[in-house]
């Protein structure tokens, strides 16, 4: 059964479809990312799945259950980091748990420790670089006890080199702690190199156009991004998107 | 204490010119005491009668806290009621600004006809003037949390009660600081004015019978008392925010410096 179903959503705002029949799944365990042009109803999307929005039509379904409009049933983060500056970073990263009435200390500690933030564990978050405060955002919702974490284009803030460094990052904590990931970007190269697959959206009003399965075996390497067959795939992600802004 | 130093030392020597200006032209134009006394003789009097006016300070000191600690709590949960309930905001938000357009003054004879003489009025005047710039420091600040941190707790599934406490209440804090420092300065002007009214002590009190009887060396005291009230009740407040937000930036104020 997958983690997370999508039937038919369908979403408009003041007669503009923004979203219409989009359907798609993501397996237990699964990293799957969503590309799309801007503007093309992603956050949309995460606003319907995160319940704090209702579609007009279709179905979201967690685990074979119906989460229409239901808050709380996944672990979100947004595209900046909303880190609240008057907890410490360790208060922080254990939010989400807070909320849902679950914190784990250790775990917690634990968790920030391999992400290297151990000494920032009581500092406040103005005081952290953009990429650890980054990393602190998705240590907060892998600490959530939901079962799918959504990420809003977490890295699009940053520079080149952190964005690459915390990519990897972000893979080698997510093959320890293994979740379901469904992850919006812009950028192409970042979905290839994440994913174990890529759902293509089109723009306005926003449709499944296609899907990609990525094959790179795991742990994938940085240098996996310079490959014949990396580019490969990178010119038939980008010529399906391309296709899409030229129609 | 040198940071002090280094912001403090202009208002300073303004102040300081200020009063030399003052005491060479008092001295010159040779003006009569009861008409304007020179800060030296303001100065002098200050130690003088101390023992005349410290249980009217005492009284002032306690009056203004009392109605300053009932002031702001008052203000805080009118604050809290209008945002949790919209439609009490929606009623209540203009009523409350109408409420601060009746002069004190007017309102205060009032008061006494309503109330007496008692500490009751006095508490209602200064609970007036302190409310209002604590509600609306605070509405604001539970109105402006950021979009991302609120969409953050509601994706989470936080209840209403969770978004106040873990993202509003917090949130406010540096606003409602704000607003509990023009308070404090209030809550000194409200007292003084109260006891205007009618009261058995107080530098309100003090400065009335003073003025009435020309001793104007007097008044100047209770001026320069109200003055360092105010300060202190303002510096209390500042250190209170310096010990509860710890979490601000302090860029800002390594950039002023
Ligand atoms: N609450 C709303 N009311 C009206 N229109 C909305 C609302 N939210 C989103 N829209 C519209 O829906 C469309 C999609 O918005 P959305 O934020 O989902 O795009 P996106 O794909 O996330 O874009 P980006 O990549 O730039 O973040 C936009 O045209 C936007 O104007
Ligand atoms: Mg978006």
């Amino acid at each position: 059964m997958p983690e997370l179903a999508i039937d038919r959503l369908s979403k408009s705002f003041d007669g503009k479809m923004v979203l219409k029949d989009v359907t798609f799944h993501i397996e237990p365990d699964e990293f799957v990312s969503i590309l799309g042009p801007s503007g093309s109803g992603k956050s949309t999307l995460f606003h319907l799945i995160g319940g704090i929005s209702q579609p007009d039509e279709g179905e979201i379904s967690l685990d074979g259950e119906r989460i229409n409009g239901k808050k709380g049933s996944i672990s979100y983060m947004p595209q900046s980091p909303a880190l609240f500056p008057w907890r410490t970073i360790l208060q922080n990263v254990l939010l989400g748990a807070e909320i849902a009435g679950k914190k784990d200390l250790p775990a917690a500690v634990a968790m920030l420790e391999k992400a290297g933030l151990k000494e920032y564990e009581s500092a406040y978050p103005h005081q952290l670089s953009g990429g650890m405060q980054q990393r602190a955002a998705f240590i907060r919702s892998l600490l959530s006890p939901q079962p799918l974490i959504c990420l809003d284009e977490p890295f699009s803030a940053l520079d080149e080199f952190t964005r690459s460094e915390m990519q990897q990052w972000l893979l080698s904590i997510w093959m320890e702690h293994r979740r379901s990931i469904l992850f919006i970007t812009h950028n192409i190269e970042e979905a290839l190199f994440l994913s174990d697959r890529i759902i293509i959206l089109s723009d306005k009003p926003a449709n499944v156009k296609a899907e990609f399965d990525i094959p790179f075996p795991r742990p994938r390497d940085e240098s996996i991004v310079l490959t014949e067959e990396f580019l490969t795939y990178k010119k038939a992600v980008y010529n399906e998107l391309k296709a899409d802004s030229g129609a | 204490m040198r940071r002090i130093f280094l912001k403090g030392w202009r208002p300073v020597s303004v102040l300081i010119l200020l009063f030399v200006v003052w005491e060479i032209s008092s001295r010159i134009f040779d003006i009569p005491v009861w008409l304007l006394p020179p800060p030296s003789q303001v100065w002098v009097e200050i130690f003088a009668s101390w023992p005349n006016y410290s249980s009217h300070l005492a009284s002032t000191v306690r009056l203004s806290v009392a109605g300053f600690l009932i002031g702001c709590s008052t203000g805080l949960a009118v604050a809290v009621c209008l945002h949790l309930v919209p439609k009490l905001r929606e009623t209540l938000y203009p009523l409350m600004i109408l409420s601060q357009n009746i002069p004190i003054i007017v309102l205060a004879p009032l008061l006494v006809i309503w109330f007496g003489f008692g500490l009751a009025p006095k508490l209602i005047i200064i609970t007036l003037v302190c409310f209002f710039p604590v509600t609306i420091a605070a509405l604001d600040g539970f109105r402006q949390t950021g979009s991302d941190m609120m969409h953050y707790m509601k994706m989470a599934g936080a209840t209403t009660q969770q978004i106040f406490w873990k993202l509003e209440w917090p949130h406010a804090m540096p606003s409602v600081f704000s607003g509990l420092k023009i308070a404090a300065t209030y809550s000194v002007m409200g007292a003084v004015i109260s006891e205007w009214l009618g009261a058995k002590e107080g530098i309100g009190v003090y400065m009335t019978l003073a003025s009435s009887s020309f001793r104007t060396t007097q008044v100047f005291v209770a001026i320069f008392l109200i003055m360092v009230l105010s300060l202190l009740f303002f510096g209390a407040i500042v250190f209170l925010e310096k010990r509860m937000i710890r979490w601000k930036e302090t860029g800002e104020e390594e950039r002023n410096a």
